[in-house]
């Protein structure tokens, strides 16, 4: 009903210009007046059936980003104004009715001002079988039952817990929708002016998964209440001028806006297992969660460009960014009987050291890039890069907090802000005799310049080259190639120092991260990419593409007590091949085969418990070697695409296409040590396929037949038919359950969602009708 | 309260040179462009010279209607796009007054012999892959008029330095796609005739809404060129990630400092086959990095919630982003 509703208004929005401007399109064939405006356009009519529709429970990643209901729809349209002179208009429209509808237009004087009108939703359903005991009470409230709290708590074991759960859980959809309209107008009033306005506001509404915790190690997934808004706003302007014959000069400035508004800044949600007031330690009958609080952005750039000579061309920016967030904190808890050290409930907003965080970024980039050429045949690029990322926000000090509603942890707190200063900068030098052939070079060098994070400076060199080749001698064969080296190094890392020492204040007390880390984006790394790519066009049509690609990173830090910890090695490579052949003038075929892997090497060392032999790892420090643990994480995806079009008549076609896609991911992971420590399991396999394919048969009524049938324009019908098929195994995920005390006896104070369900299998017949005018 | 940190100078002499590089190039050019310095009515008023066919024994204009004579089919469509119907019926200015020679270039020559373009001065410019004229003179032709806005960074991009066409993307004579004048219906079939591995990651299980099309190329990407990295449209990958995932901004009270520094830390936004685009599936995703004691340094078997469902993010997933509560050091309130 709600579809139907949607479709007929929507259907009436987009007919009502066409009805609009169809007098006018009648009178301009009674006028002779040549540049009266022609309305113009095409729609297309659906009319959709299963012959396997998913189930309902079964649909959330058929329908991620669109209902896909059967039945009739309007598939896409197109109206346009057509006229030699004058303003034109036009529109677009998509999926009309459903939550993907897509509506836009335009009232435009080419080259003169372009205004544009828009609407979009875009939905993402997340799952359409979760389970849960919570409803919303209010938006930000999700209550359980308190017959069910009360049973749950007095539930003598696990198994009655299971019951009770099994017995009371009621499924529902889990999607965030985002409605967006947008409005923006362009004038270029000279083609030396080009002034621009923009805004467009969106709202997010729905719910979506949220990982959270109560009392400790309980964990909850919760649909947490998402209705965000956001308004994104811009101005600019830029003009263009020349300084003579060869040599053109432009400067733009431009203001970009930005506002975020949650209407919720926190949720509140039960704890199902407990209704009795909290008595002590982890005894919360309920919690709550900060949302992500509102806040703006606003940027303003300047860039210029400039022919310096009729070989040299400069151009620059210079950018400033402001971020800021404002939103009234949470107190400590929602748990009244946690107090203070100093006796006060930590539901008391006086204990915090500021009642908002008055969090400002500033970013600064400064951009300069001259362009030149050296005689005929050699051009170069030089590069200079600066980025400033500097964090203002205060440094509040938090003497004790509230671990997950449950518990006063009485352990000094700060926060640390991360920010940066990267530069780079870099020159590229290119020769190019002829047409044939293009070999460059260039060398780069980035610096980043971090505050709290673990290493202060990273520097990084890189060198790159690259062939473009197309031969006349083999005048069927076109080559791309490209190989890449970089080093990159930092020069101290110490994340006591640099991060422990802020946030774990005086001394890093408590800073437990193992000294022998060195984290992927900071740590010691050398890099190797090649890629090439080829084209072999033959007289008969033949086109055959193969490509190559390889990137390996290796984290080359190897502390002296052991060697280090962290990702140890990243590598990605793939290889591809598509043929695409016209068998005839009226048949065209094309395939294509891609097969990628990935790998990663990671290392670690368990802390704290002891491993199967009984030894007994330690908590501190750099650990023990005995308790070493290695995982390797593999990747591999096979994707096949392959396409057909055949011309049966002269109004009849056929197209069709498939599309296969096969990834599946290992995860073994093993002892170094002889602590065997815990687990070291190898996880199953992940695996998961998704095939495609699509037919469609069109015929193109004669325009006499159109004519019987009482259309002057063209008209088409479809028959289409779609085969869609997702298969997941995940260990992950499809052994779920809202309650998952059958595989970890921990988690019984914990509920899940059990929301996630890739698969799905679907064969939809389309028939269409597209008509144009 | 707030407590002194330890001051955290940071060397300002690239911004100096920067700046100082900005100024001077702007005041230079600024002096330089005074005298010559043309207007789009002065513009209008002068006969083109951008066009580049220029020759020896130079071609003469010839008008649109001589060419129209051989060339219909062109003709009418090319009468049906923006560009046609500006410089076919509304010429702004003299160099759009030409019609077809404004970008082919003087084509008295031509009409004479209509031969292919050979690449020499005489002939008329064209457009289509594997003429003799250098693809950089070719594009010339197109930036004459189009090296602002979007194209501001074109010359020294990575698609122009590897020789790509305007041509190769755009198709300027006839309207295939409904917008920009691609050689294809859409985007990101133009996008990924060459970046085959993106169109690859499009039917990951994971994946933006690029192949649904409520997403493009372009809203991320500038292929124009710019001065990002990757030829993204805004500043950094994080500044383009909060177009649409403002609420991920902050600043936060308890920042997660790679999500500050960089979204691709975590993310793969091309596709993936974990859940939420994640370059590793949870748990071995936070152990690139997390090793304190107990259950971040565990291997964490798969029967353990630390490591089924979501993971790590099964407690810590809501607010993984940056937490502005203040018990929320842990990044799960």
């Amino acid at each position: 009903m709600k579809i139907a509703t949607k479709l007929l208004l929507s259907s009436a929005l987009l007919i009502a210009p066409a009805l609009l401007m169809a007098p006018l399109a009648m009178a301009q064939e009674e006028t002779e007046a040549a540049d009266q405006p022609r309305l113009a356009g095409e729609i297309v009519w659906s009319w959709r059936a299963f012959a396997d529709r998913p189930d309902a429970t079964d649909r959330a990643k058929f329908e991620q980003y669109g209902e896909v209901p059967p039945g009739f729809f309007i598939d896409e349209a197109h109206i346009f104004t057509d006229a030699s002179s004058g303003p034109l208009f036009e529109a677009w429209a998509s999926n009309v009715g459903y939550n993907n509808q897509l509506y836009e237009m335009r009232y435009y004087n080419p080259g003169d001002y372009y205004f544009t009108l828009g609407y979009s939703e875009i939905p993402h359903l997340y799952s359409t079988q979760a389970r849960t005991l919570y409803d919303a009470v209010a938006p930000s409230v999700l209550r359980a039952p308190d017959s069910i709290q009360a049973a749950l708590e007095s539930a003598p074991n696990d198994a009655a817990r299971a019951a009770i759960i099994d017995a009371n859980l009621h499924m529902r959809d889990i999607e965030v929708t985002r409605q967006t309209g947008r409005v923006g107008f362009r004038w270029t009033p000279s083609p030396a002016w080009d002034i621009r306005v923009d805004y467009s506001n969106e709202d997010r509404s729905g719910a979506m998964p949220f990982g959270t915790a109560i009392n400790g190690f309980n964990t909850l997934e919760l649909p947490a209440p998402v209705s965000y808004s956001t308004q994104n706003f811009s101005v600019s302007a830029q003009y263009a001028g020349r300084i003579n014959e060869e040599q053109r000069w432009s400067m733009s400035l431009a203001y970009v806006g930005s506002l975020f508004h949650n209407d919720l800044t926190s949720f509140t949600f039960d704890n199902p297992f407990r209704l009795s007031a909290p008595v002590g330690n982890n005894t919360a009958n309920e919690g709550r969660n900060s949302l992500p609080p509102s806040n703006d952005a606003h940027r303003l750039t300047l860039t210029g460009a400039v022919d310096l000579s009729p070989t040299a061309r400069y151009v620059g920016s210079v950018s400033y960014g402001i971020m800021r967030q404002d939103e009234q904190f949470l107190p400590f808890t929602i748990n009244p009987t946690i107090l203070g050290s100093g006796g006060t409930p930590m539901t008391d907003l006086s204990l915090l050291p500021a009642q908002s965080l008055d969090g400002e970024i500033e970013e600064l980039l400064l951009n300069n890039q001259l362009t030149m050429r050296f005689g005929q045949h050699w051009t170069g690029t030089a590069r200079l890069r600066y980025l400033d990322v500097r964090n203002n926000t205060p440094l509040l000090f938090f003497p004790e907090y509230v671990r997950a509603d449950g518990q006063r942890q009485n352990d000094d707190r700060q926060n640390y802000r991360p920010a940066y200063a990267r530069t780079n900068s870099s020159f590229e030098l290119n020769w190019r005799p002829d047409t044939q052939w293009s070999l460059g070079g260039s060398v780069a060098w980035e610096r980043y310049d971090r505050d709290n994070r673990d290493a202060d400076v990273t520097e990084e060199t890189s060198g790159r080259i690259f062939l473009d080749a197309s031969p006349d001698s083999l005048p069927w064969l076109r080559l791309r190639a490209s190989a890449l080296h970089a080093q990159r190094r930092y020069r101290d890392y110490d994340a006591l120092n640099n991060v422990g020492v802020i946030g774990y204040p005086p001394a890093g007390a408590g800073f437990l991260q193992n000294p022998l880390l060195r984290k992927f984006d900071m740590a010691d790394r050398d890099r190797t990419r090649i890629d090439s790519s080829g084209e072999l066009a033959f007289d008969n049509g033949l086109v055959i593409t193969p490509s190559m690609s390889w990137r390996t990173d290796e984290y080359s830090d190897n502390i002296s007590n052991g060697g280090d910890l962290g990702l140890k090695d990243e590598s990605y490579w793939n290889g591809g091949i598509e043929v695409a052949y016209p068998l005839t003038d009226s048949i065209n075929m094309s395939l294509s085969y891609l097969r990628e892997q990935y790998n990663r090497l990671l290392v670690n060392r368990q802390r704290g418990g002891t491993g199967s032999t009984g030894i007994a790892c330690p908590t501190a420090g750099v650990g023990s070697d005995t308790c070493g643990w290695g995982s390797e994480i593999s990747d591999y995806v096979d994707t096949i695409f392959g396409n057909a079009s055949f011309i049966l008549s002269s109004n009849i076609e056929l197209e069709l296409s498939g599309t296969y896609s096969r990834t599946s991911n290992t995860t073994d992971t093993y002892s170094l040590g002889t602590a065997l420590v815990n687990s070291v399991p190898r996880y199953p396999d992940v695996r998961n396929d998704y095939q495609g394919l699509d037919a469609s048969l069109k015929y193109n009524l004669s325009e006499a037949l159109g004519q019987r049938l009482g259309w002057t324009g063209d008209l088409s019908t479809e028959l289409g038919y779609a085969y869609e098929r997702n298969s997941m195994t995940n260990w992950a995920t499809e052994s779920m359950a809202p309650y998952m005390i059958a595989l970890d006896a921990g988690a019984n104070r914990s509920l899940f969602l059990d929301a996630l369900n890739p698969n799905y299998e679907a064969h939809i017949v389309t028939v269409s009708l597209r008509m144009g005018w | 309260m707030a407590r002194e940190e330890p001051s955290l100078q940071r060397p300002y002499g690239v911004a100096f040179v920067s700046a100082a590089l900005l100024a001077a190039v702007a005041l230079g050019f600024i002096a330089i462009a005074q005298p010559g310095v043309a207007n789009a009515q002065e513009d209008a008023a002068q006969a083109p010279s951008a066009p580049p066919a220029q020759t020896a024994a130079p071609a003469t204009y010839v008008g649109a209607e001589v060419c129209e004579s051989c060339h219909t089919y062109q003709a009418e469509t090319f009468e049906a796009t923006m560009m046609g119907r500006i410089f076919l019926h509304e010429p702004r200015n003299g160099r759009e007054q030409l019609g077809c020679e404004t970008c082919h270039g003087p084509g008295s020559a031509h009409a004479e012999n209509p031969q292919r373009d050979d690449g020499s001065a005489n002939s008329i410019v064209a457009f289509r892959s594997g003429t003799p004229r250098p693809v950089a003179a070719r594009n010339a032709v197109c930036l004459s008029c189009h090296e602002n806005g979007l194209r501001t960074h074109w010359r020294g991009s990575q698609h122009e330095v590897r020789g790509l066409a305007c041509t190769d993307c755009h198709r300027v004579m006839e309207r295939i796609s409904p917008r920009n004048q691609f050689v294809q219906p859409t985007e990101l079939q133009v996008c990924t005739t060459c970046h085959r591995d993106r169109r690859a990651q499009l039917y990951r299980t994971s994946h933006m809404p690029v192949r649904e099309g409520a997403m493009q190329c372009s809203s991320c990407h500038n292929p124009h060129g710019t001065q990002n990295q990757t030829l993204l449209r805004e500043q950094t990958p994080n500044e383009t990630c909060y177009g649409c995932h403002a609420e991920k901004r902050g600043p936060f009270l308890y920042e997660h400092a790679p999500v500050r520094e960089n979204c691709l830390n975590c993310h793969e936004p091309h596709g993936s086959m974990n859940e939420s685009l994640l370059r590793v599936s949870r748990p071995r995703l936070c152990q690139q990095c997390h090793t304190e004691t107990q259950h971040p340094a565990q291997p964490q078997n798969p029967n353990a919630r630390f490591a089924f469902n979501r993971g790590c993010a099964n407690c810590h997933g809501g607010m993984i982003h940056g937490s502005n509560h203040p018990s929320g050091f842990r990044i799960h309130r």
